[in-house]
């Protein structure tokens, strides 16, 4: 009689799944990333808060997201300011991303960059890219949102890494497409980074969803449209895809 | 006086509402019209496209359903494929559908592999093909030449890299006239897709039978797991945008339907009020009641036929016009079948026959002595 009188207790006063169900759901979206090797196309088109439209770029992104290890390389497509430009970074397990830059035309012209930079003067950034946030170990439910029309959960994920240029992240996750549609970064003082707001989204092989239109909106405004056209969801990562970053080490 | 001049003349009498019946018709009927026949069209196109390039059977991995499916390495499956009986050539396919310049909207970019059957069936109408498979020209289609203005020895910058215009070429399917044709090597390379094809197209010897197609089928399923082997047509019909353009039509036609009998239902029903004098007038004359429910049910026949005959005038212009818009161009086909024109005709008649129905047993039902007495 008193087990049962206690677990009516703890019933009553329980938060009811929520450490479960934010466990659930960061699991979900680290197993989604998951990958042995993927390619996007996309093209880039930043409209500056004043209205101006800069010209489009293209831009090819290759990854590798294991558990301990993630990879990704950024190559610019076209036009001739970003032709051959190439980014690469890797996060070990410590969480720490180290990134280079290189362009075609100087082989051997290898030089550090910094993974919080923005990329092409775009409101890409490579940390982003990464989802860093998935890894840390503060997660908590904050409640339910709807995007675009779509319902999803609201994860609020926070680490105390002083070396992080984005200490709170507020997710707005679609559980069963596996996807955040809106993502807001945070820096220390809690000031808002930039959101990523995804406007378009394709069906992957494996039936989970992943973005075909994102706009990320910076601080200044500035607004950055994303629109993937092409892509492969089982890229060929050979020897040389990643041989500048490994050189580098 | 007959009964069909009777039913023109009480629609005489109401010109107004008589063209604005007609004109709402009309335009649900033009809307089933140019969606439909684009739809089939889309399918045809790349029907046509596969069956004039001479292939038996395609294959492609299981989950593909985009209009061109998911790269795989083809020397996973190509010397299983090259093994089966009957089985001539086996030829790699890479296509994507990429903007190549600012002003045109995206074109099919296809790489096809040097040598192969493929290229075949295309008249070469300028210039000439790609010399070799690590040649990085271009083979464009008439209408690629004509949207990107472009001729021969032009430059055309694909994916970061420039490709000449080598040659120009026509097709019988429009998809093709309107897409870039490059080796399969070098679009493996542009698009950092080396060794990969989105299909593989398998041409059969002429002794092959539609029995040994279905053992070949069978086979590739049972030792190829993840891949497929499927004809032309049921490639196009797995396709989602063929899947999705043919739903919309379908929704079309069903609230074109429900719209144009709710017309004619409220026309007819609007019409006999204005004519409760003069029906009882003809039910006190003799007229019998299935006389009365002809004579109503015939008006509401001639609207819908008559709004179904120009709603299937205007869906033809509408999915022609289409076809001609700048961002269209290349991407439309629409095709236009008799057997459906007619089943387009056959829909406008049942339409008047269900608007006109219930109007018609109500008019019938009249007592004269009751409707004379009406104002």
């Amino acid at each position: 009689m008193r087990r049962v009188a206690t677990l009516l207790l703890l019933c009553a006063f329980a938060q009811p799944g929520l450490g479960a169900d934010a466990g659930a759901l960061v699991e979900t979206m680290k197993q989604a990333r998951l990958s042995e090797g993927f390619e996007a196309r996309m093209e880039v088109a930043t409209i500056a808060s004043n209205g101006r439209r800069a010209l489009p770029f293209k831009l090819s992104v290759t990854g590798q997201v294991g558990k301990d290890r993630q990879r990704l390389r950024i190559r610019g497509i076209s036009p001739d300011k970003v032709r051959g430009r190439y980014v690469a970074a890797e996060r070990n397990a410590e969480g720490r991303i180290r990134a280079i830059a290189y362009d075609e035309q100087l082989p051997g012209n290898i030089e550090k960059t910094d993974p919080a930079a923005r990329l092409f003067d775009s409101g890409l950034v490579l940390w982003d890219m990464f989802g860093a946030w998935w890894n840390w170990p503060q997660q908590s439910i904050e409640g339910s949102d709807k995007v675009g029309g779509r319902a999803c959960t609201l994860m609020r994920s926070r680490t105390d890494d002083g070396a992080s240029p984005v200490r709170e992240v507020l997710s707005c996750v679609d559980g069963n497409a596996k996807l955040s549609l809106r993502t807001q970064l945070y820096d220390r003082r809690h000031t808002l980074l930039r959101t990523i707001a995804v406007k378009q989204t394709m069906r992957k092989e494996s039936g989970a969803l992943a973005a075909k239109k994102l706009a990320i909106t910076e601080a200044d405004r500035t607004v950055t449209e994303v629109e993937v056209y092409s892509g492969d969801e089982h890229y060929l990562v050979n020897a040389d895809t990643y041989a500048p970053l490994d050189n580098g080490k | 006086m007959n009964l069909l001049r009777f039913a023109l003349d009480n629609l005489y009498r109401r010109p107004a509402r008589t063209a604005l019946t007609v004109s709402a018709i009309s335009l649900g009927i033009a809307a089933v019209v140019a969606l439909t026949s684009i739809a089939w069209g889309f399918e045809a196109s790349w029907q046509k496209a596969n069956d004039a390039r001479g292939t038996d059977l395609i294959v492609t991995r299981i989950a593909s359903e985009n209009t061109m499916p998911s790269p795989f390495v083809a020397e996973q499956v190509r010397p299983a494929l090259s093994a089966l009986p009957h089985v001539q050539q086996v030829v790699g396919l890479l296509s994507e559908m990429l903007t190549v310049s600012e002003d045109a909207p995206p074109v099919f970019v296809f790489g096809w592999a040097h040598g192969s059957y493929l290229w075949e069936h295309l008249k070469l109408k300028d210039g000439r093909w790609p010399a070799d498979d690590g040649e990085a020209v271009l083979a464009i289609g008439s209408l690629a030449a004509e949207m990107l203005h472009k001729q021969v020895g032009d430059d055309i910058e694909i994916e970061g890299r420039l490709f000449k215009v080598a040659g120009i070429f026509e097709s019988s399917a429009l998809v093709e006239n309107g897409a870039l044709i490059m080796t399969l090597t070098q679009m493996q390379q542009i698009t950092d897709k080396p060794g990969k094809v989105n299909i593989l197209n398998i041409k059969l010897d002429n002794s092959a039978t539609d029995a040994d197609i279905e053992t070949i089928k069978a086979q590739v399923r049972k030792t190829m797991p993840g891949f497929i082997a499927i004809t032309s047509g049921e490639l196009v019909q797995k396709n989602a945008v063929v899947r999705i353009s043919k739903a919309m039509s379908n929704a079309t036609i069903l609230i074109a339907g429900l719209v144009g009998a709710l017309v004619v239902f409220n026309t007819m029903l609007m019409s006999i009020n204005e004519r409760t004098r003069e029906i009882g007038i003809l039910l006190a004359l003799g007229w019998q009641r299935r006389t009365v429910i002809k004579l109503i049910v015939g008006e509401s026949v001639i609207l819908t036929l008559a709004g179904g005959a120009i709603g299937i005038l205007l869906g033809i212009a509408i999915a022609s016009g289409l076809g001609h818009l700048e961002l269209m161009r290349g991407k439309i086909d629409a095709v236009f079948s008799l057997p459906f024109l007619f089943a387009v005709l056959g829909l406008s008649v049942f339409l008047g026959i269900c608007g006109g129905l219930y109007p018609a047993i109500k008019a019938a039902r009249l007592l004269p002595s009751q409707a004379l007495r009406q104002e």
